[in-house]
């Protein structure tokens, strides 16, 4: 049973009360999905798109997927046309960062500055993914969506979600490699 | 979240590659408290428009078809 059902239905005869519960108790994954897609700038803009796209079609949600995998695939979609206005992000430049510092040290505002540095390099790398590929990378491995719910997010058939992801880390790894960056990933 | 393993065994570099893409879930980013507000505010307005709108768009293609009728009627000589 969809937790969301109740919701949705007194939504779609136009509660709003009870479309602001969907909006709060979704508000979180949708902002970090598309902040994952299209990055922080634009990721409120994305949300805010997603819901009002999923208010418009409330009417036509016909509950063969849990809300949630259907508010997804619309915040996918609403990403991606996002992400086709704007001009493409610029490349990054060559790195400067210093090696690990050791294990069992302090970490010093050096290390701290190289992990913050280190993660905001992988996420504009997950970000030049090919959107189907980085669909499925961000929710299965960053969101940790169960398989199942991917292939209802993405109308896939389960096997090819799993194919699909395959590809999708392949795609990041050759991604890292290429990158002056060293992120020491064994061949 | 995730109620099913990864079927196939993965390569070292994919297990490093997971190391680093927990970094990212383990640091999420964070939704304004705004956000809530400022759907349901705009939500609340498409719906008071929404009639509108839709009684305009019948308009305009009920124009559109009367002119395309008009246009695709016959002359007369």
């Amino acid at each position: 049973m969809d937790p969301d059902r109740q919701l949705v239905d007194r939504a779609r005869t136009g509660d709003l009360a009870a479309f602001e519960q969907l909006v709060e108790r979704h508000r979180d994954v949708v902002y970090r999905v598309g902040a994952r897609m299209v990055g922080p700038a634009e990721a409120e803009d994305v949300s805010q798109d997603a819901f009002l796209r999923a208010f418009h079609r409330l009417p036509s949600f016909r509950g063969d997927a849990p809300f949630r995998a259907w508010l997804l695939r619309i915040t996918q979609n609403a990403a991606l046309n996002h992400q086709a206005r704007r001009r493409p992000e610029p490349t990054e430049a060559v790195a400067t960062l210093v090696e690990d510092a050791g294990d069992g040290q302090e970490r010093t505002p050096a290390d701290r500055l190289e992990e913050r540095e280190r993660r905001e390099r992988l996420e504009g790398k997950v970000r030049q993914l090919s959107s189907t590929h980085r669909a499925v990378l961000v929710l299965r491995d960053i969101e940790g969506l169960s398989y199942g719910e991917i292939s209802q997010v993405t109308e896939m058939p389960l096997g090819s979600v799993k194919g699909r992801l395959h590809r999708a880390r392949g795609e990041l790894i050759n991604l890292l490699r290429a990158n002056a960056y060293d992120w020491g990933l064994p061949e | 979240m995730s109620d099913a393993p990864d079927g196939d065994e993965l390569t070292a570099a994919e297990q490093r590659l997971l190391d680093y893409l927990e970094a990212l879930r383990s640091r999420p980013p964070q939704a304004d408290d705004e956000i809530v507000t400022t759907v349901v505010r705009a939500a609340r307005w498409h719906a008071l428009a929404r009639p509108y709108l839709l009684a305009a768009g019948g308009m305009g293609a009920a124009l559109v078809a009367a002119v395309a009728a008009l246009a695709g009627s016959p002359r007369r000589a």
